[in-house]
C-alpha cells in the first residue's frame, strides 16, 4: 500500500458484505415483492385505485426490475376490483346495413341473447314455411287466385264466345294471340274469303278489328289484375307472417324486455322478416349447374336469417371481477378489433357477424397492461389508443383504413370504452412522450417510476438476501451459501456503479444465479458456492470481453500508444470508458497540450475537426475560464494552447478529462513534466475543484488492464475526484493489487492535488513556473518553442 | 309393362320450358326415353295468308302476321325448345329425341303415342316443393292404361313417397282389392263416384301440386286432349297411354 497521503486504502476502493448470518439460502425467507420499489408501488396502487378520466398509468424503469410482476400483484391485490362489465354483441341495422349497432347487455347475457336469436333463426324458416303451407295461407292464396284467374277466364271466356259468335277463332302465336276466320272448323282460306261478297269481307275485318279492341283491352288490364292479385297476396303474407314472426320472437322479447336497445332491435327484426318472408321459402325450381351452384352461394351470403343473428362479441360469463387484460403484441388490430373478410364469387365482403373484439374490448370496464415500445412502434396503434382513451369509445378501423388505403367497408358503431391503461416501458419512452406529445400528460397521468438502485444499508440487503433466496426457490435451483449471497450482493453493487447503492434490476440477478447454479451442477455441487459465483462472473465477463480484450492488445503492441512510465511535459493519460451492448470498460486516452504566442486562446483541436461534443467543448471553455482567471488577472494571456486526445478518431464527450487537460496545459506552461503511471479522471470547475465523474470503476479497471498488460511496479495508479471515491467498487483483482502495493488510487480535491500528484513538486512551484512562462511570453512576444521538451 | 317413352308436346313461351324440365324429371324417375315434339300450329299458316292478319303481344299492339316472320320464330322457338330438351336430358342423364312437326294442336300426338308412352301435360308437380306439399295421384278406372298408370305411380312415388289412387265409379270389392294391391306401400285408396274434369279439379284444390296419372281414353284425358279450360289442373297431368 502507497503512503502517499491521498492514497486510498482497499477497504475504501470496494465494499465488502460483511457476514451474513445463515449458512444456505434455504434458511431466508423469500422476499414477496420487489426490492425497495415503495414510490413506485405507492403510485401504482394509487393509478389503479382511481377511477377518473387521464388517469392512465404508466410504470417507468430500466427493464429487468420487475415493473410487469408489480402491476399484475397490484392489480391483483387490489381491494375492490371492480364489477364485472357488460358483455357487447353487435347486430344488423337494418336501416344502414354497413353500420351494425353495438349493443351493451348486462354480464352474462350476451351469450343468452345470441342463443336465442340462434334458436329463432332455426325455427324461423319452417315456421314460415309451415305459415305458407297452412290450410289458411293456401286457402286464402286459392281465393286471390282463383279470383283473378276468373277475372282472366271470364274475360277470355267471354271474348272466346264473342269471337265465336263472330265465326272467329282465337290463335296462340310464337309471341302472342290472334283471331282468326273458321268456317266449318278450318281456318278461312284466303281464295274462300276473296270469293265473299265484299260487304261479307268488310263484316269479317270489322269482327277482327272489334275483337283484337276487345283483345287489347284485356291485355291492358291483365297487369293490373296481376298486381292487384300480387298486392293482395303480399298483404296475406305479411299479416301471417308478422303473426310468426311475433311468436317466435316473444320468448327473446320477454327475456330481454328491460333492454331497451334490444327491444327496439327487434322490432326491426320483426319488420324485416315480414318484409322477407318469400326469403325463408325454398326455391319453386331447383337449377342445376354452374348457375343453381352461383345462386345457391349468392343465397347463403344474402340470406336474411344471417342479419339476424348476434355476434357475441365480448363474452363476460365467468368472470367474477373486472377484467385484466395484457396484450403482448398491441397492434391496431389486436387492440381495436378487426373485420374479417370472405372470399365470395371473386369478391371480398364482411357483414357484422365478422367482427372481432380486440384487447380494448375485452378489457372495457377493467384494466388494460400494455407494453409501451411495442405499442408505439406499432403502425398507428398509439395515435389509435390516444383517440379512444380521448373521446372514450372503441372504434374499429382497419389499419388500411386508418392509413387512408381504404375507403368502403363496414363501420360498426363504436362502443363506449371505460378502460384503465397502463403502459409498462423505459424510461427515455417516458421523457420523450412528455416532452413531443401534447396528449401524454393529458392521458398519462400517473408514473409510477421504478428506481434503478436502492440503497446498500442493511435492511435493504436483508430484503436482497430474500430475494435471492425466493429466486432460488422459484427457478428451481440449487440453495446458495452465504458466502455466494454475498458475492452476489456485492456484483449487484458493482452493477450499481456506487458501492452505496445495490441493484434494482432483476434480469441479471437472475441471470447470474442460474449460470451459478448451472456451475454447481456442473461440478456436482449440491450448493451454489461463491467459486461459483465468482466463476459465472468471470464466465459473462469473458463471454462479452472481446472487444476488451482486442483494445489492449492494441496497446500492448503500440498500435495505440500510451506510456505508463517516465513523466513528459504536455502530456497526460486521461480515461474514457466504452460502451457496446451490454460490455463497458475503460481505457487510457493520451492528451497532448502544446502552448505557443498568441491571443490568451485554447484551442480545442477535437472541436475543430467536429469531433468534440458540446460537453467536452464546454469543459475545455471552463479549464480556458480558469487559466484565464487564475493568471491573466493583471496582463492578457499572451498564448495560444491547444489540446488533443491523440489517436482519437471516432470523436470525445463529457467533460470527465478536463481536469487532465488542464494539468497537460499547465505542465506545457510550466514546462514541468507529469507522471505518465498515474492516470487522472475528473472534471475541473472554474475554480480549479475537482468534480465527480461517471465510470470511475470501469476508468479505473480500464487503466489497471493496460498497466498489468505492461508490467505493474508499483508506481501505477489512477486520481480520482474526491467525491467519486464513494462510487468505488473495484474488481477484486484490482482490489488486490492495491492491496499489495503494486497499483494506486489517488483521491483529489482540486488541481492543486492532481498537480502534485502528477509532478511530485507543490502545486505553487508549478503555479510559479506557469506565470514565469506567461510573463515570458507577454514580455519578450515569442515563444520559445523547444523548451517544453526539456522535461523529457 | 314398364313405361316406353315420356313425350312432350312443345310450343312456344315459358310454359314449353317448364314442360321439359318436368318431362325430363318424370322419365329420368321412369327410366324412360324423353321426346319432345314441337309442334307449327298449320292453323296459324293459313291465317297468315290473309292480308288483314294481325297478332297481338302483350303490350296490346296489333302486328300483321306474316308466314314467312312464322316460319323465323318457329325454326328459333324450335331450336330453344330442343336445346333446352338436350339440357335437362343430360341433366336428368336420359336418352332425348327431339322433332318438329307440322299439324293441327289437337292431331299433334295422336300419331306419336303408343302403348306405354306417357304424355305430360302441365309441369310443377314434381318440383321439390310441389312433391313435399302433395301426394302423387292415379286415376284408376280398370282399365289397362290404368294399371300401367298405377304401376308408373307407384314408381314416382318411390318407397318412402305418398301415393292417392281414386278409384272410378268402383264399389267396396273394388277399393279392397286396390287395398290389398296396394299392401305394404304408404298409399291411400279412395272412391271416386263420378271421375269427372270437375271432381278432379275439386280433389286436387283440395291439395294443389303434384302428379296426377291419368289412363289415356279415360274422361279426363279427353278433356285434356281437348284443350278444354276447365281441365287446367293445378298439377302435373301424366296421361299413361
Amino acid at each position: 500500500m502507497s503512503d502517499h497521503p491521498r492514497a486510498l486504502t482497499p477497504s475504501e476502493v470496494r465494499r465488502t458484505c460483511p457476514p451474513l448470518s445463515f449458512a444456505t439460502t434455504d434458511e431466508v425467507e423469500p422476499l414477496r415483492g420487489l426490492l425497495g420499489q415503495a414510490r413506485a408501488e405507492e403510485a401504482l396502487r394509487f393509478g389503479v385505485g382511481i377511477q377518473k378520466k387521464g388517469f392512465n398509468v404508466y410504470v417507468l424503469g430500466p427493464s429487468g426490475t420487475g415493473k410487469h410482476h408489480l402491476v399484475r400483484d397490484a392489480l391483483a391485490s387490489r381491494q375492490s376490483p371492480g364489477p364485472v362489465p357488460s358483455d357487447h354483441v353487435y347486430v344488423h341495422d337494418f336501416s344502414a346495413p354497413d353500420r351494425p349497432i353495438a349493443i351493451a347487455v348486462p354480464p352474462g347475457r350476451g351469450a343468452d341473447l345470441s342463443e336465442a336469436m340462434k334458436r329463432v333463426v332455426e325455427d324461423l324458416a319452417d315456421a314460415i314455411l309451415a305459415m305458407f303451407e297452412s290450410d289458411e295461407f293456401r286457402t286464402r292464396r286459392q281465393v286471390i287466385e282463383q279470383k283473378v284467374e276468373a277475372r282472366h277466364e271470364e274475360a277470355f271466356a267471354h271474348l272466346a264466345a264473342e269471337a265465336t259468335r263472330r265465326n272467329l277463332r282465337m290463335l296462340r302465336t310464337p309471341a302472342g294471340l290472334a283471331f282468326a276466320p273458321f268456317v266449318g272448323g278450318e281456318v278461312l282460306d284466303p281464295d274462300a274469303f276473296a270469293k265473299l261478297p265484299e260487304a261479307q269481307q268488310n263484316e269479317v275485318r270489322d269482327h277482327l278489328e272489334a275483337m283484337e279492341n276487345a283483345l287489347r283491352a284485356i291485355m291492358h288490364q291483365v297487369p293490373a289484375w296481376r298486381r292487384e292479385a300480387r298486392e293482395e297476396l303480399r298483404a296475406v303474407e305479411r299479416e301471417l307472417t308478422r303473426l310468426v314472426a311475433r311468436h317466435q320472437l316473444a320468448e327473446v322479447r320477454a327475456a330481454f324486455a328491460d333492454l331497451e336497445k334490444v327491444t327496439r332491435w327487434l322490432d326491426a327484426v320483426e319488420a324485416d322478416i315480414v318484409q322477407h318472408a318469400h326469403a325463408f321459402l325454398p326455391r319453386e325450381e331447383d337449377g342445376d349447374g354452374a348457375e343453381a351452384a352461383m345462386q345457391a352461394a349468392l343465397s347463403e351470403r344474402l340470406h336474411p336469417t344471417l342479419r339476424y343473428r348476434v355476434n357475441l362479441l365480448v363474452d363476460r360469463r365467468g368472470l367474477e371481477a373486472a377484467p385484466v387484460i395484457e396484450e403482448d403484441h398491441p397492434t391496431v388490430e389486436r387492440l381495436f378489433g378487426r373485420i374479417d373478410r370472405r372470399a365470395h364469387l371473386g369478391a371480398l365482403y364482411s357483414d357484422f357477424t365478422m367482427i372481432k373484439p380486440g384487447a380494448l374490448h375485452r378489457a372495457n370496464g377493467g384494466t388494460l397492461v400494455l407494453d409501451a415500445q411495442r405499442l408505439l412502434t406499432s403502425p398507428a396503434a398509439w395515435d389509435s389508443l390516444k383517440r379512444a382513451l380521448t373521446h372514450r369509445q372503441i372504434e374499429i378501423e382497419s389499419l388500411g383504413r386508418v392509413m387512408g388505403l381504404t375507403t368502403s367497408e363496414l363501420d360498426p358503431e363504436p362502443i363506449e370504452l371505460d378502460v384503465k391503461v397502463i403502459l409498462v416501458g423505459e424510461r427515455r419512452l417516458y421523457y420523450l412522450l412528455a416532452a413531443y406529445d401534447p396528449d401524454f400528460d393529458q392521458l398519462f397521468k400517473v408514473a409510477a417510476d421504478f428506481d434503478d438502485t436502492v440503497p446498500w444499508d442493511e435492511a435493504m440487503q436483508g430484503d436482497l438476501c430474500r430475494l435471492i433466496a425466493g429466486m432460488a426457490r422459484s427457478d428451481g435451483l440449487l440453495p446458495l451459501e452465504a458466502p455466494a449471497v454475498a458475492r452476489v450482493i456485492e456484483e449487484s453493487a458493482r452493477w450499481a456503479r456506487d458501492r452505496r447503492q445495490l441493484s434494482a434490476e432483476l434480469s441479471p440477478l437472475s441471470n447470474l444465479l442460474r449460470e451459478a447454479d448451472w456451475r454447481a451442477r456442473d461440478r456436482g455441487g449440491a450448493r451454489i458456492e461463491v467459486d461459483d459465483v465468482r466463476g459465472a462472473i468471470a464466465a459473462r465477463d469473458h463471454r462479452l470481453g472481446r472487444l476488451r480484450e482486442r483494445s489492449l492488445a492494441r496497446f500492448a503492441d503500440g498500435t495505440l500508444r500510451v506510456v505508463t512510465e517516465g513523466a513528459v511535459v504536455g502530456q497526460v493519460n486521461a480515461l474514457s470508458v466504452l460502451a457496446v451492448g451490454e460490455l463497458a470498460f475503460g481505457q487510457p486516452s493520451r492528451i497532448t497540450a502544446r502552448v505557443r504566442l498568441g491571443r490568451g486562446e485554447v484551442i480545442d483541436i477535437e472541436r475543430e475537426a467536429s469531433l468534440a461534443g458540446s460537453l467536452h467543448t464546454k469543459g475545455v471553455m471552463i479549464l480556458s475560464s480558469y487559466l484565464a482567471a487564475r493568471y491573466g488577472q493583471e496582463q492578457p494571456l499572451g498564448v495560444t494552447a491547444s489540446l488533443v486526445f491523440e489517436q482519437s478518431y471516432g470523436g470525445v464527450d463529457g467533460d470527465s478529462a478536463s481536469m487532465a487537460e488542464l494539468c497537460a496545459l499547465l505542465s506545457a506552461l510550466a514546462q514541468i513534466p507529469l507522471s505518465q503511471s498515474i492516470a487522472i479522471t475528473g472534471s475541473v470547475d472554474q475554480t480549479g475543484a475537482a468534480q465527480i465523474v461517471g465510470g470511475v470503476n470501469e476508468k479505473v479497471e480500464g487503466f489497471f488492464d493496460v498497466c498489468r498488460a505492461c508490467g505493474l511496479d508499483g508506481t501505477h495508479g489512477v486520481l480520482i475526484p474526491a467525491p467519486n471515491v464513494e462510487w468505488l467498487m473495484l474488481r477484486e483483482d484490482v482490489v488486490e493489487e492495491i492491496a499489495r502495493g503494486r497499483f494506486h488510487l489517488y483521491r483529489m480535491s482540486s488541481i492543486e492535488d492532481a498537480l502534485e500528484t502528477l509532478t511530485g513538486r507543490a502545486p505553487a512551484r508549478v503555479h510559479e513556473a506557469v506565470a514565469a512562462r506567461l510573463a515570458t511570453f507577454g514580455g519578450r512576444g515569442a515563444p520559445r518553442r523547444r523548451e517544453e521538451d526539456r522535461g523529457r | 309393362m314398364s313405361a316406353r317413352r315420356v313425350v312432350v308436346a312443345l310450343a312456344t313461351g315459358d310454359r314449353s320450358a317448364r314442360l321439359v324440365r318436368e318431362a325430363a324429371r318424370v322419365a329420368a324417375r321412369l327410366s324412360a326415353e324423353l321426346e319432345g315434339c314441337f309442334l307449327e300450329d298449320e292453323d296459324l299458316l293459313r291465317l297468315a295468308a290473309h292480308s288483314f292478319a294481325h297478332w297481338m303481344g302483350s303490350a296490346g299492339e296489333a302486328r300483321a302476321l306474316r308466314a314467312d316472320d312464322l316460319e323465323r320464330e318457329w325454326r328459333a322457338v324450335a331450336g330453344e325448345m330442343r336445346a333446352s330438351l338436350e339440357r335437362e336430358a343430360a341433366s336428368h342423364r336420359v336418352v332425348a329425341r327431339f322433332e318438329v312437326r307440322r299439324g293441327r294442336p289437337r292431331d299433334a300426338l295422336s300419331h306419336r303415342v303408343e302403348r306405354g308412352d306417357i304424355v305430360v301435360v302441365g309441369w310443377g308437380g314434381w318440383a321439390p316443393s310441389a312433391r313435399r306439399a302433395a301426394p302423387v295421384r292415379v286415376l284408376y278406372d280398370g282399365s289397362e292404361a290404368a294399371d300401367r298408370a298405377l304401376e308408373a305411380g307407384l314408381r314416382l312415388a318411390g318407397e318412402e313417397g305418398r301415393l292417392a289412387v281414386w278409384i272410378a265409379g268402383a264399389g267396396e270389392g273394388a277399393l279392397d282389392a286396390m287395398r290389398a294391391r296396394l299392401a305394404g306401400r304408404a298409399a291411400h285408396v279412395a272412391p271416386m263416384a263420378e271421375p269427372s274434369v270437375a271432381a278432379v279439379r275439386h280433389a286436387l284444390d283440395e291439395r294443389p301440386g303434384g302428379l296426377l296419372l291419368v289412363p289415356a281414353g279415360s274422361v279426363i284425358a279427353d278433356a285434356l286432349a281437348a284443350g278444354a279450360e276447365e281441365a287446367r289442373f293445378p298439377a302435373s297431368v301424366l296421361v299413361v297411354h
